[in-house]
């Protein structure tokens, strides 16, 4: 999926971006395709747990405020740490990594239900 | 009831010791800034002070669970109508708008040492306790009142405070929605931040006390998807004591 997004570039980012001749969409590409459960989870890498810890530490000073799905959140991360268990095999976490990707799917879809519920329930 | 247990030694919770190790603060300090903290005047106000008013409720609390006192204290038995005296003034003092909590406190002092001399000690033989051969606590006349007003070994109080100090469960609970109110763990934590102590500069890190530091805002982060409390408390409880353990090793 491709979206057009508008972010303000901060003096410091640019800067930097510059001095190593980076180009801004590049990397803010390579940090969100790190950004994953599957692969952190799964993942032994070192080099490949910074975006997602990051986006964890995101979540964890946001969540007083958010309006996240709680019920539906325990729910997910319960299925989605046994189901890791389960799958690790010794295969460098390939197959977990597809067995969570499927319950990490099922949890977006019960959000997204959960929160169009205030249409469909007026109908 | 049990005879066999010492009420003049003092088993120190492992959790307290890696509590203690984490922070790199001494065990007797920490035990020290509690004593020194838990007050006659604390327990009867309800104004909050930084400090006192965790010390002291975390031994209110713990007396409460108790209830020794059925019978009335018994170091108090033979002087009541004084030693009520002066609880009811401590109390009254408490009660007064005007004047500022370490003044009142200051002047609760006066009742304190009164009772402090009348007291028959039965539960405190002694103001000081060692931890062992070379470390010691202080009791302040304030904590042997305490002590003997609710019939406890000061051993009690102390073994009570340690016990509702652990990382692994505040750290545990701070991922999750639910409230951390453990209040005495609350003093710890200002204890961590330099309340009461001497030196309050932060020790120099070791290496590998930099890498644990780090390791342990990432274990944080990542046990986002164990959303069971006590998992959570255990997966952490087996991090802090591998560090325990290396940093006891290396030394």
């Amino acid at each position: 999926m491709e979206i057009t997004v508008n972010v303000q570039l901060p003096e410091d980012f640019m800067s930097l971006c510059t001095i190593y001749n980076i180009q801004p969409q590049q990397f803010i590409q390579s940090f969100i395709n790190k950004v994953s459960f599957p692969s952190y989870y799964t993942g032994t890498s070192k080099q490949m747990k910074w975006a997602t810890l990051f986006f964890l530490q995101y979540v964890e000073m946001a969540e007083q405020d958010s309006d996240t799905e709680y019920d539906l959140e325990d729910h997910y991360l319960q299925r989605f740490t046994d189901t890791l268990t389960e799958n690790m095999k010794n295969d460098g976490g390939a197959k977990a990594r597809a067995a969570v990707r499927v319950v990490m799917m099922d949890w977006q879809k019960a959000v997204l239900a959960e929160r169009a519920k205030y249409i469909t329930d007026k109908l | 009831m049990k005879t066999e247990i010492n009420n003049h030694r003092l088993t120190i919770p492992l959790e307290f010791r890696v509590a203690c190790t984490v922070y790199r603060l001494k065990e007797q300090e920490v035990l020290q800034i509690f004593i020194n903290h838990a007050t006659v005047y604390d327990s009867l106000a309800d104004a909050y002070s930084v400090g006192y008013s965790e010390a002291s409720k975390t031994i209110g609390l713990y007396v409460a669970e108790k209830r020794r006192t059925s019978n009335g204290s018994h170091a108090f038995s033979h002087c009541l109508a004084n030693a009520a005296n002066c609880f009811r003034w401590i109390s009254e003092l408490a009660k007064k708008v005007l004047s500022s909590s370490v003044a009142k406190r200051k002047k609760s002092l006066l009742y304190v040492d009164e009772l402090y001399k009348n007291m028959k000690r039965v539960y405190t033989s002694s103001d000081t306790f060692y931890l062992d051969e070379n470390r010691c606590l202080n009791f302040t006349k304030d904590f042997t009142v305490l002590c003997e007003l609710h019939n406890c070994y000061p051993a009690e109080y102390l073994e009570n405070f340690m016990n509702k100090i652990s990382t692994a469960e505040m750290q545990a609970r701070t991922g999750l929605k639910i409230p951390n109110d453990n209040f005495t763990m609350a003093f710890f934590m200002k204890v961590v931040l330099g309340f009461g102590r001497e030196n309050n500069e932060v020790a120099e890190f070791t290496e590998k006390e930099v890498d644990f530091i780090c390791e342990m805002d990432e274990i944080r982060l990542r046990i986002h998807n164990v959303r069971n409390l006590d998992q959570r408390i255990n997966i952490l409880k087996e991090f802090y004591l591998n560090h325990y353990q290396d940093i006891n090793t290396s030394n």
